[in-house]
């Protein structure tokens, strides 16, 4: 059988995964503007319903254990909160009249705690 | 009417008249802050933790000091800091932006210098004549810590020292949790600004209401306090200082609430901020329950933000004129589980969104500079911080 997208229980977001499930911000913040108000609105929308449902599961599941697929699904935990001032503030995926979010670039740190 | 008066007789003394812009094009004053204050004063390049261990490095290039440093700890646990500068005919001897190493190897010739800076080894030794290599070392630039912050002064005999230059800063953030926090986000920016155009954007929280309408509605401003004035402001030497009013009834978005509910403070929603704090005197000073964060410029251009559960290390390098380096570094604690991970997320993203609105107005003001249609500014008392910073670059500057 071959390995499942997401952990048990979590089939119905399966759908989001390659869109969304990105492992570093910049990747996640590009996702949110480069898609459309209405991807983003189903995405958030479903993603608020199910966010406690997945912190639960996640918090049971120690950082350095993760599996592929529990991975996948913090990563589209982090994109919810990504998108939500689009959804929440904005109502269009980028901030109003700002500076090229591409000019802007995440540098090298130390001290991620990001699996 | 105004919640607050935040002013001092010590702002009242820098007068009301209006600024030149001058001094955000002018090549003279820059070179004048170049070798006036950029050469002579203690800048912040990064956390003592960014070189935790004997070997450990990073390197910050410093355009405005004409040089490129590198901050290592050695073998002794000390941290040192030196010019990126072989001795041997004067490349690089340290190209990766951070690591860990025994010897810095130029990649020119091979010559290998220590953590100490010390030449241990030069290739072909024998074709050089009297080389002292036992006496010859990187050359070394003065290095000193605050708050866990890592400062360097490339004047070869620094007129202060580093608590000197701190003065009434020295004993502000005794107490902060910094040693906790860890680094979650770093931006950089290319920004096509003056220096102090860049810094100014942070120097008033005026711009607020409409620069960041949409990204903090109702966070910093209130039916008691309509403008969102200042809570406070201190002007402490060249260094100054500010706190924030925050709206105790702002009512969170849903993301925000989740966010908050995962981990303590990764947001600056008002209402968590003056919570439980622990007493800092530079931290909230005033007391108030309607606080969000204090924001504390340590001259010449280290922002230092300080709230509950984070703080912020901002820099604004001087390239040319009309060219600066932004760099944001956040830091929060971290998480208990993996629910934090999710609110450091919220956090990081509205950084992100805030930093992309504070820098969209400073290109388009240095782009009008020129053409002289204006040549002075016109700054309330809510700015009064901008009016300091133009008045100690001006004092330093005609010395």
């Amino acid at each position: 059988m071959s390995e499942p997208l997401l952990p048990n229980g979590f089939e119905d977001l399966e759908p989001f995964v390659e869109t969304w499930a990105k492992s570093d911000f910049a990747a996640r913040y590009q996702a949110r503007i480069n898609s459309t108000m209405p991807q983003i609105k189903t995405f958030y929308e479903t993603m608020m319903q199910a966010m406690e449902r997945c912190a639960t599961h996640l918090e049971a599941v120690a950082v350095g254990e993760m599996s592929p697929a529990d991975r996948r699904l913090l990563y589209l935990t982090y994109a919810a909160m990504n998108v939500s001032p689009a959804v929440e503030l904005y109502q269009q995926p980028d901030v109003w009249l700002g500076f090229e979010a591409h000019r802007l670039q995440l540098i090298d740190h130390i001290g991620t705690a990001v699996p | 009417m105004a919640a607050a008066t935040p002013f001092t007789p010590a702002a009242e003394a820098l007068g009301h008249g209006p600024v030149p812009l001058e001094n955000y094009h002018s090549e003279s004053v820059f070179l004048a802050e170049k070798e006036k204050i950029f050469k002579k004063s203690w800048l912040c390049v990064g956390r003592e933790n960014d070189a935790a261990e004997p070997g450990d490095y990073f390197v910050q290039d410093l355009p405005i000091c004409d040089t490129s440093i590198i901050v290592t700890r050695n073998r002794q646990g000390r941290l040192r800091a030196f010019h990126n500068m072989c001795l041997h005919r004067g490349n690089k001897v340290a190209v990766h932006p951070r690591g860990n190493v025994s010897r810095f190897v130029c990649g020119f010739h091979g010559w290998a210098y220590d953590n100490d800076g010390q030449l241990r080894h030069v290739p072909d030794e024998g074709s050089f004549h009297s080389l002292q290599k036992n006496r010859m070392c990187l050359r070394e630039v003065a290095l000193d810590t605050w708050q866990g912050f890592v400062f360097i002064n490339v004047d070869p005999k620094p007129e202060q020292s580093l608590a000197e230059h701190l003065g009434p800063l020295e004993h502000m953030f005794d107490g902060f949790p910094h040693a906790g926090m860890k680094c979650v986000l770093s931006l950089r920016a290319e920004v096509n600004a003056n220096w102090k155009l860049l810094m100014d954007a942070y120097m008033e929280a005026y711009h607020v209401l409409e620069l960041h309408a949409r990204s903090a509605p109702n966070a910093f401003n209130s039916d008691t306090n309509p403008d969102g004035h200042l809570n406070s402001v201190r002007l402490l030497g060249n260094h100054r200082s500010m706190s924030i009013y925050g709206n105790p009834e702002q009512v969170p978005t849903p993301a925000q609430a989740l966010a908050l509910k995962f981990v303590f403070g990764p947001s600056y929603t008002p209402a968590h901020s003056a919570q439980a704090l622990e007493k800092v005197p530079g931290v909230n000073p005033d007391g108030r329950a309607d606080w969000a964060f204090d924001s504390t410029l340590v001259f010449p251009n280290f922002s230092f933000y300080t709230s509950n559960g984070w703080f912020l290390r901002q820099l604004y390098w001087p390239v040319a004129p009309d060219k600066s380096i932004y760099e944001s570094h956040m830091y929060m604690f971290e998480p208990q589980d993996t629910k934090g991970l999710i609110g450091w997320e919220h956090a990081k993203t509205q950084l992100f969104d805030v930093a992309l609105e504070d820098l969209s107005t400073v290109e388009r003001t240095q782009g009008m500079l020129r053409s002289g249609a204006i040549s002075e500014m016109h700054l309330s008392d809510q700015e009064v911080l901008v009016r300091h910073g133009h008045r100690v670059v001006e004092q330093i500057i005609n010395r």
